[in-house]
């Protein structure tokens, strides 16, 4: 058997009958993608490990829970939210973190969708998404840096899709307001 | 990194297999769904309940009757409204909504709307069960001090406890200004020589509703008139309860109908209970 050609939804339910080897397949393929989603709420290295690893041993404790009929991928991703959020709320910050690409990428995709024709340094629109509320921020990331859908971003931060979308205008909205009242140049 | 990935994964499979960290069992899921469902399926079914008894005794005891007084009236209205009951309603709608947002569906849908539905629903429902003889049945037990029934009693006993600013019973003796009063809590002299609106045509027998102020003397009646009791069913059969189905003999007592045949006591008591109106049963057991 193959376990790489095996769903995820596959896989926990071999994991559930005794076979807690393969959950090391589970975490080989999150493990990128959530310490990716979660560097942007931990900027911290350390920090962010223990809460990785905390993600994945909730998970694994927590996998007779899972509804097999929905999307692992979503599942877990509402979990490592969830420690994310409780991450920022014990240290009390909400820092943002962005690679060169991410800066890039949002920094062109408001440019070219709000119809503005402005170039922002990094910081900037790390600053400025600091500021932006964190129930727009937490839709705009999944949307532009994680590549969600609608329907996992409904999934993941438990909103209707409707919502999810009113998130992601109004947090393009703000993020635009604060660049340009503060950065614009 | 890479080295970083795999002490993450060698650690976090190392607890698993040291036993350190466990599954947690599919019974406490299960158990948590369970009883997640059965606090849900329960506060519906006591928010239908508070609900329909709250409309049950707004409609068949004097609360609203006293309203028919104008400004008069709303002290006495909101001195026998029934708040705990009202109060125990919009708690366990938020309660409900509150469990809805533990489920695993309700954000898929907007929460106003959900709650919304629910409150719709109990309403409905509640509505049904008011003007169904269920919310009679109820009170029935909750009278007859039954176990269900004392659950309930504290929440209802308001519009039939003594009140400062309003007064309803059955009149069993009239005096020059004054008169005597049988009510669900006991019987009572009201004083009418203060009364500047009362009906003329009070006799004994009748039912009368008024307002006015409770002092030392005894409860003065400012305005008082006569009501047909079938307007205030409950609050006429807890006066017959307490003091007999007076009606049955025609003659005016405040003791109950010793001196009636037993079958008519009994014909009077089985039509009332019935729901049937008072000159109706009259009518009906007079043929004994």
């Amino acid at each position: 058997m193959d376990v790489k050609n095996l769903s995820d939804e596959e896989l926990v339910a071999k994991i559930l009958e005794k076979d807690q080897e393969l959950y090391g397949e589970i975490i080989s393929r999150y493990q990128s993608k959530l310490s990716h989603y979660l560097r942007k709420f931990i900027r911290d290295h350390d920090e962010l490990e223990d809460v990785l690893q905390d993600v994945f041993i909730k998970t694994y404790k927590n996998l007779y829970g899972f509804n097999r009929n929905k999307k692992f991928s979503s599942w877990i991703y509402r979990i490592a939210h969830n420690e994310a959020i409780n991450a920022i709320k014990k240290n009390k910050r909400g820092q943002i973190n962005l690679d060169e690409v991410e800066y890039k990428l949002i920094g062109e995709k408001l440019a070219l969708e709000e119809k503005i024709d402005l170039k922002f340094k990094k910081d900037d629109i790390i600053l400025a998404l600091e500021k932006v509320k964190l129930k727009y921020k937490e839709a705009i990331l999944l949307f532009y840096f994680e590549g969600a859908s609608y329907d996992d971003i409904s999934d993941i931060l438990r909103i209707p899709k409707n919502t999810v979308g009113t998130y992601i205008s109004r947090g393009r909205k703000e993020l635009k307001q604060i660049l340009l009242k503060n950065y614009g140049r | 990194m890479e080295d970083r990935n795999n002490n993450l994964k060698r650690n976090v499979l190392k607890q698993i297999k040291a036993g350190k960290v466990k599954l947690r069992s599919r019974y406490v899921f299960l158990a948590e769904k369970i009883a997640l469902g059965s606090t849900f399926v329960l506060s519906v079914l006591l928010a239908t309940l508070s609900f329909s008894l709250a409309l049950f005794y707004l409609k068949s005891t004097d609360s609203l009757v006293y309203l028919s007084f104008g400004r008069g009236g709303l002290y006495a209205f909101l001195e026998s409204f029934p708040y705990w009951l009202i109060i125990t309603f919009v708690f366990l709608v938020a309660f409900l909504g509150f469990i809805l947002r533990k489920t695993d569906f309700s954000y898929k849908k907007s929460f106003g709307v959900l709650v919304l539905s629910i409150l719709v629903f109990v309403v409905f429902n509640g509505t049904v069960i008011a003007y169904s003889n269920v919310s009679e049945k109820i009170d029935r037990k909750i009278n007859n001090g039954d176990v269900v029934g004392s659950i309930f009693r504290p929440f209802i006993n308001k519009p039939f406890k003594i009140k400062n600013n309003g007064i309803v019973g059955r009149v069993v003796e009239i005096k020059e200004d004054k008169m005597r009063l049988e009510m669900p809590y006991g019987s009572e002299d009201v004083l009418l020589s203060s009364c500047i609106n009362c009906d003329t045509k009070i006799n004994e027998g009748d039912f009368i509703v008024g307002i006015g102020k409770r002092t030392s003397k005894g409860f003065v009646v400012l305005e008082a008139r006569v009501i047909n009791p079938d307007r205030m069913p409950i609050l006429r059969k807890r006066t017959n309860s307490r003091f007999g189905y007076w009606e049955c003999n025609g003659t005016p007592s405040s003791s109950p109908c010793v001196t009636t045949h037993p079958r008519i006591r009994q014909c009077a008591k089985d039509c009332l209970d019935k729901g049937l109106g008072f000159e109706e049963c009259r009518t009906e057991c007079s043929n004994f």
